[in-house]
């Protein structure tokens, strides 16, 4: 496992290597530099293909947060290219972002659950904003709810769950749309250990199914045994970019 | 020889580029769950809900009291306004034949409805009636009363109308005199064009201010509901999407305030019902009350859902924005 400090192995030098023809998610010599002068991330980059789960992981203040905010649409590069499924999100219109958003699946670390609204109405809402019909809607929310263990919840109201449920919630309400793309950040930062391998396992079981998955976690141990690529930030900038096989 | 990989393809997400059934099929989708959604909040703070409808509801009564009043204030100034006559004096010395050639010449104007020739005779048998004049007259050598043209002007004549016909009445040879018992009738028009001008204004303002009830407590309620929109936004909401809801709330605030309105002015035209019934009897049932209009009552809460629309529409997007923002 490479620490920050230890940039043994960078698969590609940087800021040569932009997104592949296949890459879902494609960072291309991307920087941000927020107001104040703070920059939090300098000439990033690196691509997830479909069907890949990476890791984004680094210090507080490396700059995970801010490349999933980039990819979000949250935030815009002040330099460089961010793709999504193909599409350069630099140039994205105002009003095309929510339909950008749709192919994202989100899964936050406090779960941003609507707590006035039951489980089943808080997984259904993705669906409802892309305007499907009802009758579908409650096949997918169920069979979401059902994958995450849930089923039986789905009357319930977010708060009567455990910090778990929660945000096994959040994952099926990520998922329930069938998104290109899943981005979690720190989404096992609130979670005892065997919890945290159980949600691993659920973004793990997506990645099989074809959705690339980029999840930011400085949790070190959980990363050593989920084997997925790392991707390594420090102070903004990617030091490292470990393969799957090679994380020990 | 190796197998070739299939490359695994990203699962499909939603279309975002979607056909045109489908697309009114989302459409009316997202219309159906604002609207449900809006009635829920509604439902979920009772209190709330029923205050605004009511301060609303009170401000819209109003207008509607004073329209049923007025109006009826002017059914009874038509009905008195019938009977009003204007008298013309004839100059003394003028006989009953000069008296008829001044009658006809007036009968072929388009104000006159009827003429009544009234003699001296006549009079002094009136004077007679009064009490105490009976002794007075009997001391008289000579009847010193004129004859008297009783024109009855033709309903619903303008004040310009009636000023002309009286100015013809003075032209008119052997006319002394013109009195116009009727002038209180203008006066009262014109009270009444104040009043109803009046209550136009009242209206606006109170609509006014319902506007603004309704936009105060959307605002509130986007306020509260600031984390929500942001979570809406970022899993794929649009704007509009999340603005929705909010004006589907300023409809159904309009659209109940408008019915209490309107309950409220049947409650109390029925109050005012009996106390003019009465006192039409005591003009022989010549005045009659009148309620408001049955296309006023059933139009005032479709207005009224379009005001809480507009309120709910002037605070929404820009409150959506600063909450987005946070």
């Amino acid at each position: 496992m490479p620490s920050p400090q230890n940039q043994h192995h960078i698969p590609y030098p940087l800021g040569l290597h932009g997104p592949t023809g296949d890459a879902v998610i494609g960072f291309d010599l991307v920087s941000k530099r927020y107001e104040g002068d703070h920059q939090a991330l300098t000439d990033v980059s690196f691509s997830v293909e479909a069907g890949e789960m990476a890791f984004v992981t680094g210090h507080s203040g490396a700059g995970k947060s801010t490349l999933l905010k980039l990819l979000a649409m949250i935030e815009r590069p002040t330099n460089g290219v961010v793709t999504l499924d193909g599409r350069k999100l630099n140039t994205v219109r105002p009003a095309e972002i929510p339909k950008i958003r749709r192919k994202l699946g989100m899964v936050f670390q406090d779960h941003r659950l609507l707590l006035d609204r039951s489980v089943f109405a808080n997984v259904e809402l993705p669906l409802i904003i892309a305007g499907v019909s009802p009758a579908d809607r409650g096949r997918r929310v169920r069979a979401a709810l059902e994958k995450v263990g849930l089923l039986s919840y789905e009357k319930q109201l977010p708060e009567a769950l455990s910090t778990g449920e929660q945000q096994r919630v959040g994952i099926a309400r990520a998922i329930v749309a069938k998104p290109a793309v899943l981005i979690a950040d720190e989404p096992t930062g609130n979670l005892d250990p065997q919890l945290a391998m159980e949600i691993m396992g659920l973004f793990a079981e997506f990645q099989a199914v074809g959705t690339a998955v980029l999840v930011a976690s400085h949790d070190l141990m959980l990363i050593k045994r989920m084997k997925k690529r790392v991707v390594v930030l420090d102070h903004g900038k990617l030091v490292a970019d470990v393969p799957a096989m090679e994380v020990v | 020889m190796n197998a070739v990989r299939e490359p695994r393809r990203a699962p499909e997400p939603e279309k975002t580029r979607r056909s045109e059934p489908r697309k009114v099929g989302a459409w009316r989708e997202h219309h159906a769950w604002s609207m449900s959604i809006s009635l829920r909040r509604l439902g979920a703070r009772p209190l709330g809900t029923l205050l605004t409808v009511a301060v609303m509801g009170v401000a819209l009564a109003l207008p509607l009291t004073f329209y049923l009043l007025l109006g009826n204030v002017q059914r009874m100034g038509d009905a008195l306004g019938r009977n009003q006559s204007i008298s013309a004096f004839m100059k003394p010395g003028q006989n009953a034949g000069m008296a008829e050639t001044a009658a006809s010449a007036l009968r072929g104007r388009p104000e006159v409805a009827d003429i009544v020739v009234r003699t001296p005779k006549d009079g002094l048998d009136e004077l007679a009636e009064v009490q105490g004049f009976s002794g007075a007259l009997q001391s008289l050598d000579a009847n010193p009363l004129p004859y008297v043209l009783s024109v009855q002007p033709k309903p619903g004549l303008s004040a310009e109308d009636i000023g002309r016909l009286v100015d013809s009445m003075k032209a008119t040879p052997g006319v002394d005199m013109v009195q116009d018992t009727g002038a209180w009738r203008q006066r009262l028009d014109a009270l009444l064009g104040v009043g109803t001008r009046a209550v136009s204004l009242l209206a606006l303002l109170l609509g006014i201010a319902a506007l603004l009830v309704v936009g105060n407590t959307i605002r509130v309620d986007i306020q509260s509901r600031s984390a929500e929109i942001g979570v809406l936004l970022l899993i794929g909401a649009s704007r509009p999407f999340v603005r929705r809801p909010y004006l589907y709330a300023g409809i159904w605030l309009g659209f109940l305030a408008g019915v209490l309105a309107v309950a409220l002015a049947v409650v109390l035209e029925l109050a005012l019902a009996g106390p003019v019934g009465r006192l039409a009897a005591a003009y022989d049932g010549s005045v009659s009350f009148g309620g408001l209009p049955a296309w006023l009552l059933l139009s005032v809460p479709f207005a009224s859902a379009v005001l809480g629309w507009l309120g709910a529409r002037l605070v929404s997007a820009r409150q959506i924005r600063r909450a987005a923002a946070a």
